[in-house]
């Protein structure tokens, strides 16, 4: 339960052995490569290496005749040691140039076909026009427009029934237009022009033709279905090429993605003259490998050192945790990874979450119906929230055995009880609040006692000594913390059961002394850090400033403390519910109480979860836990 | 008329106003280029996708797309009403009265002018269905005769005959105006004494009027007063002041203003000179329908009663139609975007 420790490996060999050494030792998932620039001095004349991958435009090649296909090339595992085969681009180009002439024929065709079809829609509006086309255009004094007009301005051209001049023909209509054509004689054209424009006369150039439009209309639709052929008998050619060659072009495909892979790893890599220098990162317990590998290859050396502290923050992290605690990895991750030098708080997260779920969700029943879908959701769906789910159901049937809860019945284990023994179940959640809450609120107490014990163990850990010592996460704190809470606790005390057993002189000194630690903290840290500047600039600004911040310690001090009085309440909320349930099946109807349970368990799964999360991430990792770590990212290639 | 009536009423009132042309959307359409420009933002972006849901906005006209927006309100309108019948009715009765005694006016402006085709291609055919005359035969009308005997039958025939008979070549427009005016006056006092709310919404409804009566009654006093300079018995003739807000005295301040820009300066002396005052003076017709807006956005916004509500919503509606006017012809022409945000009238705040 650690963050696994991290060695920075320093390679250097000749040039001509650096792919070797990529694709042996640094694609397998357990090297993390860095820029060598930043570990190797300037002055010792080594250069990035600044060269364009040749891989990308024939990856990009094949991406395009795919595209052009469509269809999406697939990706498939290569053999190790594979070198570039010299015949590939030729073997393209010539591919390339195959589908893209048909890809041009195909183009002018659909072209064609487009102008057939806006052709006919045009024609379409004016079948009922019994003429043929050639003889209207080629009147010699008449003028014809085609077009199409509003039904309301259609209404309006009864107005104009005594002129002589105008004829509408209507040829077709539609919901909302009238398409036809208009006469006019050649000398009133003009002026026909203005009317049926004020009309909203929209016009149509059709395309010339030859015949009345119904017979143009058959011949373009013969045309449209020899093209529609034509175009479809392309698809199919280029379909079958492509399936003939699909084995090459795939295989082609993966060993181009997986060389252009190998070759970007080679940006991390500084050069002098025919030497490279390659920096990167592998777990320690994988150093024995890794030397293995590298004393297999000629021209290469390492040496594996561990990170100086000016890189103590940018070491990548891997969490190394039992597989009990494993899945409580993904928690962790979801706030934050521990840097390098801070400590794994999995196992913590792991203990200390179930235990807030079980006594918040607390019921058997329940409680199993989460562990089966926890477990069907990791091994079924492969779902990292899936074992934390089943931990959780498990959990809650702890708690459920505590309150003798079986989906929603407080009676129905009685039996179990009395076979140990007991009278009847050990805790009666709805009918002991107060004790409830102070159980709550002792459980937080407990909680956050320790993390202030894991804040003192990481900054002694990270040599803030200052911190540990008089911090308000730290032992000035954490005494401060405690006396609060003894003074409480006399105060509760005194009242039923007599003398409290720690004097309040004690408890009161020492919370005195802690409080002037914590208000002396900025200098006291100093001072122990052996600084020299461990005098303040402005003393008044200093009492201002910590003044306010120990008010702000002790202020928080109790708001985190009164926060898990959720605990009890959300038990409290449960058993509600469930008897809501109850209540709505009145004489015990199965339905309902079926779906009572199901529905509780779902939102309060949902809540109780939330609120351990809240629990988790804001009281108890404020206290101990930055998660500033940057996760572990080897480079794996298949 | 029940209470819950007017307040389903009153909410769809407002819920129509939220959707209203914003600050944004009038600085986005003054930046279109073309007509078919403010048609395609008009059709994709506002309230008035469905009614242009037919147009072809890449070769719409600017009068086709104006008649597809007037449409679009009038059937709004109607249909606010008929979502309250028993209230409703009543000032769609009121509403289609308007329209009528525009197309009438309209007509006979036209009258024996060169420009006669311009009403017959400009009915707006929608409104025929709704309409009780039949606007078909007004626009064949070619003299005063045949527009009575388009009229015969209708209300507009009693009013319209007097005057039509008494000079049928060179009928006096003011007057017939004024006439029309004073018969749509009359008719909406009846609508809002029948709404069934006793005295409250006929006299919130009557305040609510007086206003619009006033700036209508302001506007053409100012113009006989610069353009013709007449005296106040001539306006008196030709105007009805009494339906307004203003006094007796006040009127008659205004009135004797010896010339048109000191009938404005006695305008301070009116419950009006504060909202004339606010602005910039650009033309008589142009404050007056500002304060009339400000006056339907206040009532619309702090008035409780649906009727009341109804009647400003109408005004609002029909100014941001007139503000679409003016963007489509200043496009239409070419006008400069500052030039037609000026004629624009309302919250063009480009927050809003």
């Amino acid at each position: 339960m650690a963050v696994s420790q991290m060695k920075l490996v320093r390679t250097v060999g000749f040039l001509s052995k650096l792919n070797p050494f990529l694709a042996s030792c640094c694609i397998d998932g357990f090297f993390e490569p860095d820029n060598a620039a930043r570990h190797i001095s300037p002055s010792l004349g080594f250069t990035p290496l600044a060269e364009e991958n040749p891989y990308i435009s024939l990856i990009h090649k094949i991406d395009e005749l795919a595209e052009i296909s469509g269809i999406t090339p697939e990706r498939k595992r290569v053999r190790a040691g594979l070198v570039p085969d010299p015949q590939s681009e030729t073997w393209l180009l010539d591919m390339g140039t195959r589908i893209a002439a048909i890809h041009d024929e195909r183009r002018d065709l659909a072209e064609q076909l487009s102008l057939c079809e806006n052709a006919m829609e045009q024609y379409n509006h004016f079948v009922g026009l019994d003429t043929p086309l050639e003889s209207i255009f080629s009147c010699k004094y008449i003028k014809v427009r085609f077009g199409r007009l509003p039904k309301e301005s259609a209404q309006k051209l009864t107005l104009y029934a005594n002129n002589p001049y105008l004829l509408f023909i209507p040829c077709s209509e539609t919901e909302t237009d009238e398409y036809g054509a208009y006469f006019a004689p050649r000398h009133y054209a003009d002026e026909a022009d203005r009317i049926f424009a004020s009309l909203f006369f929209e016009r149509l150039w059709i395309p010339g033709a030859v015949g009345r439009p119904r017979d143009v209309l058959a011949h373009l639709e013969q045309n449209i279905s020899i093209l529609k052929e034509q175009i479809s008998a392309l698809d199919t050619r280029s379909r079958e090429i492509w399936s003939s060659e699909t084995e090459r072009l795939n295989s082609m495909y993966s060993q181009l993605c997986y060389l252009s892979e190998l070759f970007e790893l080679r940006r991390y890599a500084v050069v002098h003259g025919d030497s490279f220098f390659y920096t990167g990162w592998v777990p320690a317990d994988r150093m024995r490998r890794f030397t293995r590998l590298i004393d297999n290859m000629d021209g290469v050396t390492f040496e594996a050192v561990d990170p100086t502290p000016e890189f103590a923050e940018e070491v990548p992290v891997r969490l190394k945790n039992l597989r009990l605690f494993r899945p409580f990895e993904y928690l962790v991750a979801m706030f934050g990874l521990p840097s390098s030098t801070d400590m794994d708080v999995t196992p913590f997260v792991a203990i200390t979450y179930t235990l807030i779920f079980g006594i918040m969700f607390g019921d058997v029943g329940q409680g199993f119906v989460l562990l089966l879908a926890g477990l069907f959701a990791y091994f079924k769906m492969r779902s990292k929230m899936g074992a934390i789910i089943a931990y959780s159901g498990g959990a809650a049937m702890l708690g459920g055995l505590v309150y003798g809860s079986f989906f929603g019945y407080e009676d129905k284990l009685d039996f179990l009880y009395r076979a140990v023994g007991l009278p009847g179940k050990p805790f009666h959640a709805m009918e002991s609040v107060n004790g409830l809450l102070i159980v709550s609120i002792a459980v937080g107490i407990a909680l956050m006692l320790c993390s202030m014990v894991i804040n003192i163990i990481t900054s002694f850990k990270n040599h803030r000594a200052g911190d540990a010592l008089f911090g308000p996460n730290g032992f000035a704190g954490m005494v401060f913390y405690a006396c609060g809470v003894t003074f409480a606790t006399d105060f509760l005390w005194s009242d039923k059961n007599g003398p409290f057993p720690v004097s309040s002189a004690l408890y009161g000194s020492c919370a005195l002394v802690a409080i002037v630690l914590l208000f002396l903290h900025p200098i006291l840290s100093k001072l122990i850090a052996r600084r020299k500047d461990w005098k303040p600039k402005n003393i008044g600004e200093f009492l201002m400033e910590s003044f306010f911040e120990v008010f702000e310690y002790v202020l928080s001090y109790f708001s985190n403390t009164v926060s898990f009085l959720r605990l009890g309440a959300f038990v409290l909320v449960h058993g509600g519910m469930m008897m809501a349930v109850f209540a709505m099946a009145k004489n015990g109807n199965i339905v309902v109480i079926v779906l009572g349970n199901i529905f509780v368990i779902a939102l309060e799964a949902l809540f109780t979860s939330i609120q351990a999360m809240r629990l988790e991430f804001y009281e108890i990792f404020s206290r101990c836990y930055k998660g500033e770590g940057r996760a572990f990212a080897p480079v794996r290639l298949k | 008329m029940t209470k819950y009536a007017a307040n389903a009423l009153y909410a769809k009132c407002h819920a129509l106003f939220g959707k209203r042309l914003t600050g944004t959307d009038y600085s986005l359409l003054l930046a279109c280029k073309s007509v078919g420009d403010v048609a395609a933002y008009l059709k994709g972006k506002t309230v008035y996708a469905d009614a242009l849901a037919d147009i072809h906005t890449p070769t719409v006209r600017r009068q086709q797309l104006e008649l597809h927006l007037r449409s679009h309100q009038f059937h709004e309108f109607a249909a606010l009403c008929r979502y309250e019948v028993s209230l409703g009715q009543g000032f769609y009765r009121y509403y289609v009265l308007r329209g009528e005694v525009a197309q009438l006016l309209n007509c006979l402006r036209l009258l024996d002018s060169e420009h006669q085709d311009d009403y017959l291609l400009s009915i707006p055919v929608y409104f025929q269905r709704y309409a009780s005359l039949d606007l078909f035969k007004l626009a064949k009308a070619a003299d005063s005769a045949e527009v009575l005997e388009a009229t015969q039958g209708s209300e507009y025939y009693a009013i319209l005959r007097p005057f039509l008979e008494k000079n049928p070549t060179l009928p006096d427009m003011s007057a017939i105006e004024l006439a029309l005016n004073s018969f749509l006056w009359k008719k909406v006092h009846g609508i809002l004494k029948s709404s069934g709310k006793g005295k409250g919404t006929q006299s919130d409804g009557v305040r609510y009027l007086e206003v619009g009566a006033d700036m209508k009654a302001i506007a053409i006093a100012y113009r006989m007063k610069r353009y013709l300079r007449s005296n106040a018995n001539q306006i008196r003739a030709k105007v009805n002041f009494s339906v307004g807000k203003l006094s007796q005295k006040q009127t008659d301040n205004l009135l004797d203003a010896p010339t048109a820009d000191e009938l404005l300066r006695r305008l301070t002396a009116t419950p009006y000179g504060k909202a004339f005052a606010r602005q910039d003076f650009l033309y008589i017709e142009d404050s007056a329908a500002r304060v009339a807006y400000s006056h339907a956005l206040h009532t619309f916004r702090y008035s409780m009663d649906a009727g009341v509500t109804t009647l400003a919503y109408l005004d609002l509606a029909e100014n941001e139609l007139q503000n679409l006017t003016h963007i489509i012809e200043g496009i239409r022409f070419f006008a400069p975007p500052d030039e037609i945000r000026k004629q624009l009238i309302g919250n063009l705040d480009v927050r809003a």
